[in-house]
């Protein structure tokens, strides 16, 4: 062959610029250092909480003293101990409910984007359909006609959030369809799944992630919205919503009850905010979209 | 740092004939524009870059100094930071001057530069139909630009001036032209509206950044002719900033050479294409394909063009050049501008005078690569008598007959198909095994489809397309898979068609994968083609982004040959590349086709290209082939007055006896082929053009050894190419909304 060899010594770049660029953040850092440490006090909970969530081993109403760090509720159970429990309930209904939503939502858009036509118009009327009813007011109608649970509750927040990732997924997959290397694909001889599956998909993964990200901090929001409402986490079962409920009754007495469950939602949900911000500039900054990282990359 | 040094140059210069470096010693007086020790700093997340490093050159009134070099070299950089109009966040810093009169744009306030920009400097871009307001009248968009520098200025008085204006650039129809919106204008006549503005008021200077880069060979005629005119009205100094040597060669009286952010070469424009004094302007002529004299074999230029953040010590071009050898002056002391005995020029080499040797020395030492490959290409050059449409000697791999694909044009609520474009109609072409048909045309000509329609990329509307005997347009989902491993095809931007998740090893393994082959297997395949290809195998795990233009295509032509396809198919493989790379890339072409016999459908609007890589040609026009033959029947013996209006319209990269040269612009933009004109379509642009041409339409008939679909194909030989008609003036062309239209039409619609 008498091709003089080309020089390709491409500059050695990272593949892991984005993860660079996200570590580059602190404060996305920070909550991921955050959520991390929520999902180990979450995972073992019976090892790290110093009483059993259910016993109701202490006077009621406490306030924070030494036995019990964070006091005791209404009916004498360690709030340290309840809140440490409830955190299984907020991580599983949000990383549930971002399954869900993702699960259905990301071929529903990708199908919808890459065949369009009729499957096109089919699935986002679909979409706008779901889109017509807010999603507390869906999860709402979904709980009630499945009856409450943990399953159904996962279920009717996923539901909730499968416009969002339908409609992204499809944007970006119309975006890319009719690039040359989509083309390129077909041009080879693969089959329509294989391209969508190994072509497209691949290549609007970033946005969904994203998405991911969002959903979740939305889904823990609900979930305690709900179970306050007494639709979500059965009551025997700690979680920080059903705590909120509680401790709404007892807010002259204990004022301190109320104020950690809210405390970690808020904790939890400004986590998984700073993650998305994160990741949304690690994705972005790489690209032509200098401006958006020079102008936020201080604040971040 | 480079100011200090450069300022001894400019001394040195003075003394030598009164003026800096590079600059003829004019009695004419002061330049227009002076460009003194530019520097312009970005900050990126690979650390501080200088994309422009001690750039200085002067302008001087009713000239045009050609700024030439490749992608990343700052020539365009230099100029938008001189005019401040560079407003990335990422800007670190600008410093030297940049001298208008005696006025130093870099240290003028905000108000009063804006005051002079427009009025003093104008811009010319290069992407006419993005830099004009989409929702503004053309009209008042120019006038605009009058008014804001003149605020007495009546609405009436402004309207007789933009409609003289508009005149004088050539747009048919000014008055009408004037009220309406940049959508209904095509390409080349929103050049000439960018233009009008820009010489609106009578600037002293006329920056022109890549004027024609994105317009077709006979547009490009046009405006040239159009911005040498504008010079001569306003009297201004041009800056002509572009890649393209032939360009600069019609066009340009002196000529700036950048490099790696630094002029390295400046000189009188006859001096630079004749005596080069910098190995690399002499290198970048030997790899630049020539439309006027065949070579056998591009010289490419070794590498790539450097990156601006990892900038070698010493001379930025050494590692690519022929004739630094390693030497330890060019590695470690960076040459400055040194101007040569007459003062006219300068060169930063180290050894100016070896680089003049370097292009005599060429055809010598290119005798020995070529005679091997002459001798097979030779015969079938030779025998390339035979039509490309009769069939060569062998079956061929490709064979078109009457191919044909509409597209429908939508209107209306329901989206009801209203019109058809006829991208491709009624094409036929044969390519044989081991040859290559290039297939030129202008864009919108339908050369893109008829490619995309051999991989039924496309879906045909009729006609029959045999890849290998078996036809695409029948075949079932698993035969076309099948064909589809038979034909391959390279896209015109290697930044668009590679995969970017994918590593290049996976790229390339694609059609491996899809063929069942297993893991082990396809990562020694991937190991085999990456050498063939002139890429290390071991970077195959490496992403797309990682890799530079012309190694991305290295990487979409291994792709391509996975599958060991027969047939490749070549869209425009060379047009995304900087003209060092496109050789690299062409030679890689050549070497693989005489290795494998692979028959190759090279796609193409460069005529020069065609002519360095075809055995046979077909020229493309509206859908329809008006020329086809062997290379040296279309380009020494053209009888179509398409081909000779676009042949002539080349510019040549040689500016001795420019001025003798005729070209013959081709008037007008190609008619919209939603609704083609009748008979001939060339007719509405034809010189030749009689009552016939309109009722019938010409077929293509044997002539002089090639086949030729023209009425008086027999006389053209015999023609004078016509005076040029009044420079300016396109031909007439009706003011409707066909530019709309035709912009639809280049946008194919295929789904639903």
């Amino acid at each position: 062959m008498t091709t003089a060899p080309d020089v390709p010594a491409p500059a050695p770049r990272r593949r892991l610029a984005s993860l660079r660029r996200f570590i580059r953040s602190r404060s996305a850092v920070a909550g991921a250092v955050g959520l991390l440490v929520l999902a180990a006090l979450a995972l073992f909970a019976p090892l790290i909480a110093p009483f059993d969530p259910a016993a109701q081993d202490g006077e009621p109403l406490l306030g924070p003293s030494g036995a019990h760090l964070l006091g005791t509720d209404q009916l004498g159970r360690d709030i340290l101990s309840r809140l440490i429990h409830g955190a299984r309930a907020s991580l599983i209904a949000a990383a549930g409910a971002a399954a869900v939503g993702a699960g259905i939502g990301v071929p529903l858009g990708l199908l919808a984007g890459y065949l369009g036509r009729w499957v096109d118009a089919v699935a986002m009327r679909l979409v706008d359909l779901l889109l017509a009813v807010p999603g507390i007011l869906l999860a709402l109608v979904i709980i009630v006609v499945l009856g409450p649970g943990r399953l159904n509750l996962i279920l009717a927040i996923g539901i909730g959030a499968v416009p969002e990732f339908a409609r992204l997924t499809r944007v970006a997959t119309l975006g890319i369809r009719d690039r040359d290397f989509v083309l390129a694909a077909r041009g080879m001889g693969a089959s329509t799944p294989d391209t969508m599956v190994r072509t497209v998909l691949p290549n609007v993964l970033a946005p969904i992630v994203i998405q991911l990200v969002v959903t979740a901090s939305m889904a823990v929001v609900v979930e305690a919205g709900l179970t306050f409402l007494g639709l979500g986490t059965p009551p025997p079962a700690p979680s920080w919503g059903g705590m909120l409920q509680d401790a709404r009754s007892y807010l002259y007495q204990s004022p301190s009850y109320g104020l950690f469950p809210g405390l970690c939602l808020v904790a939890t949900v400004l986590c998984l905010d700073r993650i998305g911000r994160g990741l949304q500039l690690a994705v972005s900054g790489g690209g032509p979209n200098v401006a958006t990282r020079i102008t936020t990359g201080g604040a971040v | 740092m480079s100011g200090g040094a450069l300022d001894g140059v400019v001394r040195d210069g003075n003394a030598h004939s009164g003026t800096t470096p590079g600059v003829p010693d004019r009695g004419a007086g002061q330049p227009v524009l002076r460009l003194r020790d530019l520097t312009v700093e970005f900050t990126t997340s690979a650390g501080v870059v200088r994309a422009v490093d001690g750039m200085s050159y002067d302008v001087f009134g009713g000239e045009t100094l050609g700024v030439v070099g490749e992608t990343g070299s700052g020539k365009s950089v230099s100029v938008l930071a001189a005019l401040g109009l560079l407003r990335t966040p990422n800007l670190r810093r600008v410093s030297g001057r940049a001298l208008l009169g005696d006025v130093d744009l870099l240290a003028l306030p905000e108000p009063d530069l804006r005051r002079r920009l427009g009025r003093d400097v104008a811009m010319i871009f290069q992407d006419a139909i993005s830099a004009l307001n989409p929702v503004q009248r053309v009209g008042h968009q120019i006038a605009e630009a009058l008014r804001v520098h003149d605020r007495a200025l009546s609405a009436a008085a402004a309207r007789t001036r933009v409609v003289e204006l508009l005149d004088m650039v050539g747009v048919p129809h000014p008055g009408t032209r004037y009220d309406q919106y940049p959508h209904q204008f095509s390409g080349g006549m929103c050049q000439r509206v960018m233009i009008a503005m820009a010489i609106a008021n009578r600037p002293k200077v006329l920056i022109a950044d890549e004027p024609t880069t994105a317009l077709d060979v006979s547009v490009q005629a046009q405006i040239l002719d159009l911005l040498r005119v504008a010079r001569q009205e306003t009297g201004a100094g041009v800056v002509l900033i572009t890649h393209d040597l032939g360009v600069v060669a019609e066009t340009a009286d002196r000529v700036s050479v950048t490099y790696g952010g630094r002029i390295v070469e400046a000189g009188d424009v006859t001096q630079i294409f004749t005596r080069p004094r910098h190995p690399y302007t002499a290198a970048l002529l030997g790899a630049l394909p020539r439309l006027d004299t065949a070579s056998d074999r591009l010289l490419p230029i070794p590498g790539q063009p450097p990156d601006p953040s990892e900038l070698p010590p010493g001379c930025a071009f050494a590692p690519r050049c022929p004739i630094s050898r390693g030497r330890a002056l060019c590695t470690e002391l960076r040459p400055e501008p040194v101007p040569d005995g007459g003062g006219a020029g300068a060169s930063a080499c180290h050894f100016p005078d070896e680089a003049a040797s370097l292009l005599t020395a060429r055809p010598d030492g290119e005798q020995a690569a070529p005679v091997d490959e002459r001798a097979e290409p030779a015969g079938t050059r030779e025998s390339a008598g035979a039509p490309v449409t009769a069939g060569g000697p062998a079956a061929p791999v490709l064979d078109i007959r009457e191919a044909m694909a509409r597209f429908p044009v939508r209107s209306g609520l329901l989206a009801r198909p209203s019109a058809w474009v006829h991208a491709v109609d009624g094409v036929s072409l044969r390519v044989p095994a081991g040859r290559t048909l290039g297939l030129v045309g202008e864009s919108g000509c339908g050369k893109t489809t008829l490619a995309r329609l051999v991989l039924r990329l496309v879906e045909p509307t009729g006609g029959q397309i045999m890849v290998d005997g078996d036809d695409v347009g029948k075949a079932g989902r698993s035969q076309l898979r099948r064909i589809r491993r038979r034909a391959q095809m390279v896209f015109q931007d290697p930044y668009a068609s590679l995969n970017p998740r994918l590593s290049v090893g996976d790229n390339v393994a694609e059609p491996l994968r899809l063929q069942g082959v297993p893991h082990g297997r396809r990562r020694l395949e991937v190991a085999d083609l990456f050498t063939r290809v002139g890429l290390r195998p071991e970077h195959a795990d490496r992403l797309p982004a990682q890799f530079s233009g012309g190694q991305r295509q290295r990487v979409a032509i291994a792709r391509a040959l996975a599958s060991r396809p027969g047939l490749l198919i070549l869209d425009e493989p060379v047009s995304a590349l900087d003209v060092s790379v496109q050789a690299q890339v062409l030679n890689l072409l050549a070497d693989l086709q005489r290795a494998s016999a692979m028959a190759y459908l090279f796609v193409s609007h460069d005529l020069a290209v065609i002519r360095q890589v075809a055995d046979e040609v077909a020229v493309m026009y509206l859908g329809r082939i008006v020329e086809s033959g062997s290379v040296r029947r279309v380009y020494d013996d053209p009888r179509h007055p398409y081909t000779r209006a676009l042949l002539a319209s080349v510019p040549v990269p040689d500016p001795v006896g420019r001025a003798g040269r005729r070209r013959v612009p081709l008037g007008g933009d190609v008619p919209s082929p939603v609704d083609p004109p009748s008979g001939c379509r060339f007719r509405t642009r034809c010189p030749l053009a009689a009552a016939v041409c309109a009722e019938e339409e010409p077929p293509l008939r044997l002539i002089a050894g090639g086949h030729t679909a023209c009425h008086f194909a027999e006389q053209t030989p015999g023609l004078k190419p016509a005076e040029r008609t009044p420079a300016l003036k396109p031909a007439e062309q009706t003011p409707g909304p066909e530019p709309a239209e035709r912009a639809a039409g280049q946008e194919p619609e295929v789904r639903g």
